[in-house]
């Protein structure tokens, strides 16, 4: 990324609109074999014209060759891949796990999870488990809404 | 989250998929309460389909993007996206095709397990799945739950029960 920003001369301010222009780039590049600053000034192009619900075309100045973009298919793959970093990024843990020392149960317990909650819960049936879990959520569901309606 | 309706409405369009995460999780034994449903599928073309449109009639959109970005919630973007994060109508619902450190949908199947609930048949992933998975996203915030899973896998063999 900082690569392509640095060959494309463009400060490294990442932002959204960025990111958006510059996957179109790459899209277009990889697809049309332009090179990449031709692919990031097409993409701008097409971003700051076009209609986001319909196709974006462009023709070259006689007409033979044209470039047409599905702007709608673009923001689908564009936006489920933002939306997955946004919603599941996490810093990955790196290295060798640490060595293991005691039963998964003294670990869990010395992490400072509360193996009573595991007791209970194999009291239960996976089905018992999964009603009252269901039950939970709507439960907690209508707490949320009241306290979106009591802090304005 | 209206979990059993989403689960029906699944079932009743005959969409072939396990339910795997937190749920799946907590199925097992795990007390964590969870707020979304993770569900792997079968990425079949006519699986495809029909979980494509019962997506869209529950009005499916990307959850964290700011509203207003053109959003096709068809087969071909669950075939050309292999994991997607959507808020629906029913609640957040994540989808996709294949799960890290389990494999493709005939691997997470394989190593499902079946259960009805409330008349409702659902297959869930079994627990050393489920470890598996948590090891290989590698996440700092799944540290704790891995650790609540093997703990619950041992507790489980010293009981000998589900």
């Amino acid at each position: 990324m900082l690569n392509a920003l640095t060959r494309l001369g463009v400060p490294r301010n990442y932002s959204e609109p960025l990111a958006r222009r510059l996957a179109l780039a790459r899209l277009v590049a990889e697809t049309a074999g332009a090179r990449l600053p031709e692919a990031f000034a097409l993409a701008g192009r097409a971003l700051a014209d076009a209609e986001p619900t319909a196709t974006w075309r462009v023709e070259s100045p006689d007409g033979s060759v044209a470039l047409v973009v599905d702007l709608p298919r673009f923001f689908t793959t564009y936006g489920a891949a933002l939306a997955r970093a946004r919603t599941h990024y996490g810093e990955r843990r790196r290295g060798r796990r640490p060595r293991q020392r005691g039963t998964a149960v003294e670990r869990a317990k010395e992490y400072g999870i509360d193996v009573t909650l595991l007791h209970s819960a194999l009291q239960r049936t996976p089905e018992q488990r999964l009603k009252l879990l269901a039950e939970d959520m709507e439960f907690l569901e209508e707490w949320r809404k009241a306290a979106r309606k009591a802090v304005p | 989250m209206r979990l059993l309706e989403i689960l029906s409405g699944l079932n009743q369009a005959g969409v072939r998929y396990v339910v795997i995460g937190g749920i799946a999780a907590n199925v097992q034994g795990s007390p964590r309460i969870t707020m979304d449903v993770d569900i792997c599928y079968d990425p079949e073309e006519g699986n495809r389909a029909r979980l494509a449109e019962v997506l869209a009639g529950w009005h499916a959109y990307l959850r964290g993007v700011e509203p207003g970005l053109p959003f096709v919630m068809d087969a071909r973007t669950l075939r050309d996206v292999p994991v997607l994060t959507l808020v629906t109508d029913l609640g957040d619902l994540d989808v996709m095709y294949r799960v890290a450190g389990v494999g493709e949908y005939t691997s997470v199947e394989a190593a499902s397990l079946e259960l009805t609930v409330l008349g409702i048949l659902v297959r869930v992933l079994a627990l050393d799945a489920l470890i598996a998975a948590k090891r290989a996203t590698g996440r700092r915030k799944d540290q704790e739950a891995l650790l609540e899973l093997e703990a619950l896998r041992e507790e489980r063999r010293r009981r000998k029960r589900l």
